[in-house]
């Protein structure tokens, strides 16, 4: 099961292997039920929308995803992986917070970002610096939040990975960064990988996203394409959204 | 990976810790000025003021300084293992072994830097009075002597001061991880992290003492039977006491880096 991924390459007529497969993965904390028998499977190339509101699991699944939480039952795969070294050479993780060191200017922070990561392309990471006007000589702590964000964001999309997890990318950001984000992401994603984007903003991302996933109390309760969702119930995703979590 | 982990540890600490230790030296060449230039013996009682002031002002810092470097590389452990620095930490594609080895080395580096250049500010301090520094450097000389070979011809002498030097770093690495395996176990607590940390902490220092307080009572008991002297570095008992606290030392610096990984690994659960 380790090497799912190379097996596949080995057989030409086998179908691509998913980039991330949960069976049964479920986390409990201290009796919590956070995540319930989750099974999941997420093809490679698409743009993917975790969503669901606070509470549902979707953090929960995402720290799995990159190792930050092991799970309390079940088994999870990234490019037929368990979360380890290799799969974190893989993932590039864009949490809620701003993980950057204060301290450390601009510039320094993208040569920390090539050092440990041998997919990160230095020139695009400059490239979309200078096209959002963000000296890379500035010390981060001179910067506001939400700039400290994009540069974080740029951090992110400027390594060629397999799979992209972003938690709330565009939620500490005006609107009008918005679509340069959103721009950033589309342009910037290595298209042999896979986007998962957790948002509350649904209107926002809506137009990007390729297939839908809502989770509830820890369990997976659509995952379907956002053509499907629009086509079948005649409305939008932000829309059907609001009236399955509806209070 | 670790080097680099080490290179960017010793990126983050020097910016703060390189001024402390500057701060000791200023002082104690401020000092050194005050009893060069006859402070104490003027007439004016705001000069010999602020030569006290001056000499007080640097034994001052010399504590502050070293309880800062130590709060500092706490607050830093925790902030950028279990803070929001976690989060890119611990998921660069690096062994937490890496990490935790970074951690600890760079750590006792700054340590023993704490500890050299408090050692030579003293000898610069008290270079200024002849009397005092020859009475001073007596211990270093003793040291140097040693190391140089000097003193080989008594080689329990000097294997003792090699031991006692060699159980003296690992001592730091000890308490070092032992601070790392408090603020870890303190993450397993669903509130007040920091508090359960402190209370971690205060209890593994009870086992400790518990262990040393054990040892004494046989070490004693040992004395009485065999008629062997603890008293003086060329007493019987001496090497005895060096090799309790090297194994000491030994063993807390497996469990302590085990329990550090332990939760890294097993347990972690950034907020």
């Amino acid at each position: 099961m380790d090497n799912m991924a190379s097996m596949a390459q080995m057989d030409p007529m086998a179908p691509a292997a998913p980039i991330v497969q949960c069976m049964g993965l479920t986390k409990t904390y201290g009796g919590k039920l956070a995540l319930n028998q989750i099974c999941l499977n997420l093809e490679r190339g698409r743009i993917i929308g975790l969503l669901g509101p606070n509470g549902s699991g979707k953090t929960t699944l995402i720290k799995i995803m990159n190792g930050l939480l092991k799970p309390t039952a079940g088994e999870i795969f990234i490019t037929g992986e368990r979360p380890g070294i290799e799969t974190k050479a893989r993932i590039s993780y864009l949490p809620e917070r701003t993980y950057l060191h204060p301290g450390m200017k601009v510039m320094e922070m993208v040569q920390y970002f090539q050092d440990f990561y041998s997919d990160f392309r230095i020139e695009r990471a400059y490239d979309m610096l200078h096209r959002l006007q963000i000296p890379p000589n500035e010390r981060l702590k001179n910067l506001s939040k939400g700039t400290k964000e994009k540069v974080q964001l740029i951090l992110v999309m400027s390594r060629d990975a397999d799979l992209y997890i972003l938690d709330e990318p565009i939620a500490g950001v005006d609107p009008a960064s918005r679509d340069y984000i959103l721009h950033t992401i589309v342009s910037n994603y290595n298209r042999n990988g896979t986007v998962l984007l957790s948002t509350h903003l649904i209107s926002d991302v809506e137009g990007i996203l390729d297939d839908v996933i809502f989770i509830k109390y820890g369990n997976i309760i659509l995952q379907a394409p956002a053509e499907q969702i629009r086509q079948q119930e005649g409305k939008s995703v932000d829309r059907f959204f609001r009236e399955v979590f509806a209070c | 990976m670790l080097g680099k982990l080490m290179k960017y540890e010793w990126k983050a600490t020097w910016k703060l810790l390189v001024p402390l230790d500057a701060f000791i030296v200023l002082m104690a060449m401020l000092s050194y000025g005050t009893i060069q230039l006859s402070f104490f013996d003027s007439s004016s009682n705001v000069v010999i003021m602020t030569g006290i002031l001056m000499i007080v002002t640097y034994f001052l810092s010399m504590f502050v300084i070293v309880a800062g470097t130590v709060i500092y590389l706490v607050y830093r452990f925790y902030k950028s293992v279990y803070g929001d620095e976690g989060y890119l930490l611990h998921t660069l594609p690096v062994d937490k072994h890496h990490i935790i080895i970074a951690k600890a080395v760079v750590s006792v580096s700054w340590l023993l830097l704490n500890t050299v250049t408090i050692y030579f500010s003293i000898l610069l301090l008290f270079s200024a009075n002849s009397e005092v520094i020859e009475n001073f450097t007596g211990g270093f000389d003793y040291y140097v002597n040693i190391m140089s070979g000097n003193y080989l011809y008594d080689r329990a002498g000097a294997f003792n001061v090699i031991m006692s030097l060699i159980t003296s770093l690992i001592a730091m690495f000890a308490k070092i991880l032992k601070v790392s395996a408090c603020i870890s176990l303190g993450q397993l607590a669903s509130n007040h992290k920091v508090l359960s940390s402190i209370a971690f902490y205060y209890g593994i220092y009870f086992v400790q003492r518990m262990f040393t307080v054990i040892y004494y009572l046989f070490a004693e008991l040992f004395e009485k039977v065999s008629g062997a002297s603890y008293s003086g570095f060329y007493g019987a008992g001496y090497g005895s006491l060096w090799a309790f606290n090297l194994i000491a030392n030994l063993i807390y610096c497996v469990v302590f880096y085990y329990l550090t990984w332990y939760v890294m690994e097993k347990k972690l659960n950034l907020d």
